[in-house]
């Protein structure tokens, strides 16, 4: 599955793939703040390239939704109540 | 003119009349008719949970505006938006560059017409659902009214097993029949 991108990191377990680039059809989008909780840990941060295994290209796009979705609200900034 | 596209999204204060929320919508559409802009497209989500307060708001009323135009547009609509009593929060978002305006408004409507089938599939599978779950519980109750005479016999590992492949043969039963009832439809 993850042939080559596997590289220097042998025997760590299975690398992430990016799922924008395995499933054609996703497509980073702001409003769906339900798919973009799934970048953010509980208190809200965006969760990093290395933890989630997002390609650079779509890390990107993710940071920009996220922070576009907490401008209007449909994700936190920060939550402060755990 | 270069035509860009772009979306506005505000939210209004969740204790507004209908009338009220009415009479922004049309401030906004008032706008964008005065600056040439093109409407695509205007969705209003309702009321949702916010993820932060606004104002001491935990709620609000979200409307999105989608539409081509100039950049002197989205001024107008900002500067109207800030005066608005009713709108606690606006951000418009750039979603795209240089439009060609005709191709996008063709692009638009074909979009609309596609949203407008997959909700009418939608519909149409919530209700076989609804069917489907409804001759089910028909089964399964027909199947309850058949147990205790199978208990009755005794031997409670094997009639456990047996009541269990009863019931399983009396739904696929009930889903065949519940699926020649919509063909006899």
């Amino acid at each position: 599955m993850a042939r080559d991108s596997r590289k220097g990191r042998r025997g760590f377990g299975r690398r992430k793939v990016c799922r924008f680039c395995v499933d054609k059809n996703l497509k980073v989008d702001f409003h769906d703040a339900n798919m973009l909780k799934y970048f953010l840990t509980e208190r809200g941060k965006i969760i990093p390239r290395r933890i989630s295994g997002n390609c650079a290209k779509h890390q990107r796009q993710v940071t920009l939704a996220i922070k576009r979705a907490r401008q209007i609200a449909l994700l936190p900034y920060t939550s402060s109540t755990i | 003119m270069l035509f860009r596209e772009y979306e506005t999204i505000y939210i209004m204060r969740p204790d507004l009349a209908e009338e009220e929320e009415a009479a922004v919508a049309e401030r906004m559409s008032g706008i964008l008719d005065k600056t040439q802009a093109r409407l695509l497209k205007q969705a209003v989500w309702g009321k949702r949970k916010l993820a932060y307060e606004i104002k001491k708001y935990s709620k609000g009323v979200y409307v999105s505006l989608k539409y081509l135009s100039a950049a002197d547009t989205v001024q107008e609509l900002e500067r109207n938006l800030k005066i608005l009593d009713p709108v606690i929060r606006f951000q418009t978002f750039k979603i795209a560059d240089g439009v060609d305006v005709d191709k996008r408004l063709a692009e638009q409507a074909a979009e609309d017409a596609r949203e407008e089938a997959e909700r009418a599939e939608r519909e149409r599978a919530l209700a076989q659902q609804q069917a489907e779950a409804e001759a089910r519980a028909r089964a399964e109750a027909e199947a309850v009214a058949a147990a205790p005479q199978v208990a009755a016999t005794g031997q409670e590992p094997t009639t456990a097993a047996a009541a269990g492949t009863d019931q399983a043969g009396s739904a696929a039963a009930g889903d065949d029949s519940s699926s020649e009832q919509k063909e006899e439809k």
